[in-house]
């Protein structure tokens, strides 16, 4: 299967804790195309895993619009959920042994992931030797998980999250407590699925070297997209509101409730703090 | 590979799944092992029932109007014949047998297969008609050897019309072939004789008795068959009554039950054959019926199976009704327990079953997935159940049960383990369905979301109404709904779940003001109770294993109690001999003589009079019988005291000896007030005769007239014959008056003195002081309202004041009472004499006088209605016990305190020394072993493996509990260590925490096991049959509840202690890395 799409417009989610509603995201707009790798970073708390959760069908949008591919996840029913997790949309939770039955080969891992595939009706999928072999992991395939080092863990959490072969790949933290070889060799797996399979591929990271590695990122703050990255380069992000967010380093040099002229002068758009004690306090053009 | 990867899960927690399929095993044993035990008592009831029988008893003899053969038993037996051992045949007809002008009454007899049974010692066996076997010892007594001949005299029956001549004897002349020495009663309790012990009555042997010919007694011969067939012919010749009123020869055939093969699926034939035999043996004796057709058709029926097949079916009933009880409740414990434990699995797999989620697996997949692992725990468990089942069943076979008995794997027991199965993968599926049932988001979450407070409520809700309703069942009586069968657990189960929820209100109570007061382990225990669910579930369930625990041990030793009470009660005491004593005196001396203390054996002779309904005595001597007695409760126990009562003052006798008694008489005034009618002439007042009763050292009484008494001033002396050579005791001085005389007379007679001996020298005797006489009663004279006797001294002798009517006056010595007084149990005796007295036999079983001195419970060994009397009171008055054995029973006997072979048999030494010999021997021992061999003793020992297994199944839902949440836990106090908790402080939280359940769960289930206990002990039948006394007592054993109870709380507290050591075992930061989860 090729990597599918994902957008999102307009998306909120709102959870109820204890009779309070919390916002986790508001007013998302995100455009990701079929067979697109992208890291969504962001502070703790943010909405990031709440994103992910929301695009692998585990939770339901408060409001707006979330597509995967064909399927308008608010518009899905339960068992069309569940179709859709089990053919289209992997996912690999953070921290690799959450993903893993602890008893079970790499080999019946991938093939226990596969069970959900089959049952719907998938009868081209790949072996479960077959997928390891796409991790780097045929040679590990019937051993027992705790001779596994861990990146081969963190690499049999993905392989696991691919056994259906989906067009969507969801990585929550997936190169978290490793040291930066097992990081390397995590992100090396994710790169070969993305080329390889054509699995769009989104992870959530913390890393700032993981997501220079991505070539696209978005950053979540507050429930928003606040930025966007390309080649290393970050971008502000126009919301649908018109409102923009700071980069974090700008942010620290221009604190809440600073003030910013906005001035567009051949296609620049500038912002240049005023001191409050030097601004205007009447019209400039006034008579 | 779905299995592959079950079981590679349950290897990974290899430690769960043991605890698991184990419990999951004891669901199913639990209801296998009910109608696998039930069946084997049915099957030992039965088995017991029948061979505790006598072999007639439990056999059947047809007798029939021809000679049988296998054909005719085959006939009359149809399909029943299987049940049955090989049937012998035979004929047997009474008859005498003369040589050389002696003659024996004897049963001339024929039986099938008889050489190999009774081999002779000379000659062969009868071959050919008129071919005898005789007995060694007949033969000696008719001077007859093999080879002579005798003559067996065949007397016609006649019938019962008048007019009829007489037919004339017949003589059958017999030759003998051979003899045979008499079989030892070991040969003759075997099967073949079919309890036909008067073949064998002796030859002039002092107990044969003489037969109603006037001859002795004596031992059967030995036939062929036609010889019998044509003698019975000969005799019946003239006889034209119907066939079953024959007395003189019958052919029969003897069939035993082949009670080794039988089983309770044989009892509905057996019924059925019985019945179909009865009926036709009622068709043939009516006599409205057609003439009996010609063959083989029985006439009569004899056996006792009917009523022990009663008896078995009673039996069985019991069984089915407590086997049940005990083990429903164990099972609903067990799988309660089971869906506990299952849940806390499901609990602890909710990540894993989420991944299936996650990876698109539907919700009923995940169940699946869940179900797929444990239900092959649950295979398993199918199979260790049953075979624990099995292995109990064949356990309790072999120690509890009769030998010969072996567990049955019936469909019920399939049915029964199969079922349970089932019901444990509904739990399974329903726990299952449960958990996956949640948000994918929630189940991947590390803490357990918080269960519906509702949801909790309802089942509590459910429980507590099944509770009431059990409640309500028992109230109204009716035992048989199932909802009162499990009562007491669902007792229990409430309780835990009512302790539970207080536990955990008061937890966080206990908490804070531990913190407040720096107690860092209890403050601990306290929060871990209050946030962990599974402390609530422990103890609720532990509770509910401690109810039945002390329920079980309370029924179990109730009922043991109740069985030994009763053993007691019904022997007497431990040890009971039987003994030949020739009379009572001879009883007590022997048994004074061998233990003088008393304190260890005392005499009793029990007297029963003929007749139904008679009175029954136990002569007791009431000193050591207090000391030797077993009256089952101690509190029907009298005091010594009220013992006593029955013996009365009497004074000590006046013996005579010699053949002449003379009284010396001073004054005597002799008036008459006239006939009681003044309207009538008086007639001639008549002489009064004085008389002397003196009783013999037999019991006899004998009188000595010492002639007319007379008006008189002076002194005079008057005496007469006696017949006391031996010695006698004076029994009462009396004044006789001719029947005749009915004038009103009053008498006022000074005995100066009295005399005893030879004629020519008279010895004075002492007559003693006027409290040692009393007023007695003229034998024979009736009522007599007006007579009167007044004793008083006058020096050394006695002044007799007496006014009669038509009657004459005795003055009774006291060295036996007037009556003897006796302790009443039930109802007394209605046969009362002219003075209102009670009046049955003494020991001796001649009639004399009784008065109540009180009421008692029960007797020992008598139970109800039954008299107790002064041994040695009766003795006094009572003649030799032989005596008594043709009219009604009397039984000598030595009563031991204590069950001491080396003691008893130094007693027997002594007892045979005096004369007495042993003839039968009773244990309280043997008599607790037969009711202990019964349905009700039976069933209750399933109470012991219940309470084994509750038990046993708390102490794996404890390790379940620690093992399911160790990892979780011991991060939780590994993050309590790492910010400064002390290791010593981390333990003691812990093993406070696990004996804080323990203690509360086994005191309040104990509680409610009591409760359950007094609720359901009515509906447990604790013996076969009801007898009024001595009264079961269901009274709570608090011994039997306090050991339980103990016993649990340190078992399952040491493991408690274990466990929350094994908690904080490898405690410390490096558990709280995140790889290691």
């Amino acid at each position: 299967m090729s990597g599918i799409g994902v957008s999102a417009h307009g998306l909120v989610h709102v959870y109820r804790i204890e009779g309070n509603d919390v916002v986790a995201l508001t007013s998302v707009d995100l455009e990701v195309t079929a067979g697109q790798m992208l890291g969504v970073i962001g502070p703790s708390g943010s909405g990031k895993s709440t994103l992910l959760s929301l695009l692998s069908g585990l939770q339901r949008p408060t409001a707006g619009k979330l597509r995967v591919g064909d399927h308008d996840l608010s518009a899905l029913s339960e068992p069309e959920l569940t179709r859709l997790r089990a053919l289209q949309v992997g996912s690999v939770l953070q921290g690799a042994p959450r993903n893993l039955l602890p008893y079970a080969t790499p080999e019946q891992n991938v093939a226990f992931a596969q069970t959900a595939a089959r049952r719907f009706g998938r009868t081209d999928l790949a072996g479960p030797r077959e997928v390891l072999d796409l991790l780097g992991l045929a040679d590990s395939a019937r051993r027992r998980l705790v001779e596994l080092t861990p990146g081969q863990l963190q690499r049999l959490a993905v392989a696991v999250g691919m056994a259906s072969m989906p067009g969507l790949l969801l990585a929550d933290e997936p190169t978290s407590q490793l040291d930066h070889g097992y990081r390397d060799e995590v992100l090396d797996a994710i790169t070969t699925v993305n080329r390889t399979v054509g699995t769009t591929v989104i992870a959530v990271t913390h890393d700032p070297d993981v997501a220079a590695r991505m070539p696209r990122t978005i950053t979540i703050r507050d429930g928003r997209i606040g930025s966007e990255g390309h080649a290393g380069e970050q971008f502000a992000v126009v919301g649908r509101d018109g409102s923009v967010q700071l980069p974090p380093d700008v942010f620290v040099a221009v604190p809440a409730g600073s003030l910013l002229r906005v001035q567009l002068a051949d296609g620049v758009v500038s912002l240049t703090p005023i001191d409050r004690g030097h601004a205007p306090t009447e019209r400039e053009d006034a008579p | 590979m779905r299995y592959g990867l079950a079981w590679r899960a349950l290897r990974h927690r290899r430690g769960q799944a043991v605890v698991l399929g184990l419990l999951a095993g004891i669901v199913i044993a639990a209801c296998a092992s009910g109608p696998l035990y039930e069946r084997a008592v049915e099957q030992a009831a039965a088995r017991t029932t029948l061979t505790n029988t006598l072999v007639s008893d439990r056999g059947i003899t047809l007798n029939t109007p021809e000679l049988p053969d296998d054909a005719a038993y085959r006939h009359e037996l149809q399909d029943g014949a299987r049940l049955f051992g090989r049937p012998q045949f035979g004929a047997e007809l009474s008859v005498p047998i003369t040589n050389k002008r002696v003659t024996y009454q004897t049963t001339l007899t024929s039986r099938t297969n008889l050489c190999p049974h009774l081999k002779p010692i000379s000659g062969r066996c009868p071959a050919a008609s008129n071919e005898v076997m005789l007995s060694q010892r007949l033969a000696q007594a008719l001077r007859l050897t093999v080879g002579l001949q005798g003559v067996v005299t065949l007397v016609p029956k006649q019938d019962a019309q008048p007019d009829e001549p007489a037919v004339p004897a017949q003589v059958l002349t017999v030759t003998v072939v051979g003899l045979y020495a008499p079989p030892s009663p070991a040969q003759i309790a075997d099967e073949y004789w079919f309890d036909r012990a008067h073949y064998w009555t002796g030859v002039n042997a002092p107990s044969a008795g003489l037969a109603s010919g006037g001859q002795a007694a004596s031992d059967a011969i030995f036939t062929t068959a036609d010889t019998v067939d044509t003698a019975i012919q000969t005799v019946d010749t003239a006889h034209v009554a119907p066939a079953d009123q024959a007395v003189g020869g019958q052919r029969f055939i003897d069939a035993p039950l082949a009670v080794d093969h039988i089983g309770v699926d044989d009892l509905p034939l057996l019924r059925r054959t019985l019945s179909r035999l009865q009926a036709e043996v009622n068709n043939q004796t009516n006599p409205a019926a057609p003439l009996p057709t010609p063959g083989s058709d029985a006439t009569e029926l004899l056996t006792g199976l009917p009523a022990y097949l009663d008896e078995i079916d009673h039996q069985r009933h019991i069984a089915i009704s407590v086997v049940p009880l005990l083990a429903a409740q164990l099972a609903l414990a067990a799988l309660i327990v089971f869906m506990v434990a299952t849940l806390a699995a499901a609990e602890q797999r909710r990540p894993e079953l989420a991944l299936a989620r996650l990876r698109g697996g539907t919700r009923a997949g995940a169940s699946r997935f869940f179900v797929r692992e444990i239900g092959l725990l649950v295979a398993g468990g199918l199979v260790l159940g049953l075979s624990v089942a099995w292995l109990v069943a064949e356990l309790a076979c072999r120690h509890w049960l009769v030998r010969g008995v072996q567990p049955e794997l019936r469909w019920p027991v399939l049915l029964a383990g199969l079922g349970s199965g089932l019901a444990a993968l509904v739990v399974l599926g329903a726990v299952a369905w449960r958990t996956t049932g949640q948000p994918i988001g929630a189940m991947l979450r590390q803490v357990p979301p918080r269960r519906s407070r509702l949801g909790v409520g309802v089942i509590e809700a459910v429980i507590g109404a099944l509770t009431v309703a059990g409640l309500v069942v028992i109230g109204s009586g009716s035992r048989d709904n199932p909802v009162a069968v499990v009562t007491p657990s669902l007792i229990g189960l409430l309780a835990g779940l009512v302790a539970g929820r207080v536990l955990m209100r008061l937890a966080p109570i206990v908490g804070r003001r531990a913190l407040w007061r720096g107690h860092l382990d209890r403050a601990m225990a306290a929060f871990q109770l209050a946030r962990r669910p599974g402390a609530r579930l422990a103890v609720t369930l532990i509770c509910l294993a401690s109810a039945l625990v002390v329920f079980a041990a309370d029924a179990w030793s109730v009922s043991a109690h109740n069985r030994s009470a009763r053993a007691g009660a019904l022997t007497g005491a431990a040890v009971v001999l039987h003994v030949d004593a020739g009379s009572a005196k001879q009883l007590i001396g022997a048994v004074h003589a061998a233990d003088p203390s008393g304190t260890y054996a005392t005499p009793v002779i029990n007297e029963q009079a003929p007749g139904v309904g008679a009175a029954v005595e136990l002569a007791i001597d009431p000193k050591s019988f207090a000391h030797v007695a077993n009256w089952g409760w101690s509190h029907d126990r009298p005091a010594a005291a009220q013992l006593a009562r029955i013996t009365p003052y009497t004074a000590p006798p006046i013996t005579v000896t010699g053949t002449q008694l003379g009284l010396k008489l001073g004054s005597v005034q002799i008036g008459s007030d006239g006939p009681p009618d003044p309207a009538e002439v008086p007639a001639p007042l008549q002489p009064m005769w004085l008389r002397v009763s003196l009783r013999r050292g037999d019991g006899s009484v004998i009188s000595t007239e010492l002639g007319p008494l007379r008006n008189q001033k002076q002194r005079t002396t008057l005496s007469g014959f006696m017949s006391c050579a031996g010695g006698c005791t004076v029994a009462a001085i009396g004044l006789d008056r001719s029947p005749t005389d009915d004038n009103i007379v009053g008498v006022d007679a000074s005995i100066l003195s009295m005399t005893a001996g030879s004629p020519t020298a008279p010895k004075p005797v002492n007559l003693r002081g006027s409290n040692d006489w009393t007023a007695g009663l003229t034998p024979g004279s009736g009522p007599d309202q007006s007579a009167s006797i007044k004793i008083s001294h006058v020096g050394s002798g006695l002044r007799v004041q007496a006014t009669a009517g038509n009657s004459g006056a005795v003055a009774q010595h006291l060295d036996v009472p007037i009556a003897m007084p006796a302790l009443i149990v039930g109802a007394a005796p209605d046969a009362r004499d002219e003075l209102g007295h009670i009046t049955a036999n003494n020991v001796d079983a001649q009639t004399a006088a009784f008065t109540s001195a009180g009421q008692l419970p029960l007797a020992p060994r008598l139970g109800t209605p039954a008299m107790l009397i002064d041994v040695n009171i009766a003795a006094r008055s009572a003649g030799p016990l032989a005596s008594a054995v043709t009219v009604g029973s009397t039984d000598p006997m030595v009563w031991l305190g204590r069950a001491d072979s080396a003691r008893e048999n130094a007693l027997i030494a002594s007892l045979s020394r005096s004369g007495l010999h042993v003839t039968g021997r009773d244990t309280e021992a043997a008599r607790l072993d037969h009711l202990s061999a019964s349905a009700p003793a039976w069933s209750m020992q399933l109470a012991i493996t219940t309470g084994i297994i509750a038990a046993l199944t708390a102490a794996g839902l404890l390790v379940m509990g620690v093992t399911a949440t160790r990892r979780s836990r011991r991060d939780d106090l590994s993050a309590l260590r790492v910010v400064g908790a002390r290791r010593s402080e981390l333990r003691r939280g812990a093993v406070f925490e696990q004996l804080v359940v323990v203690l509360l769960s086994v005191v309040v289930g104990a509680a409610m096991g009591v409760v359950g206990a007094h609720l359901a002990l009515p509906s447990i039948p604790i013996f076969v049959d009801d007898q009024p006394v001595p009264v079961i007592r269901l009274a709570i054993d608090w011994p039997a509840v306090l050991i339980a109870t103990g016993a649990l709380a340190v078992g399952l507290g040491l493991i408690g202690v274990l466990a929350g050591l094994r908690l904080t075992r490898s405690v410390g930061g490096h558990q709280l890395r995140e790889g290691q989860r």
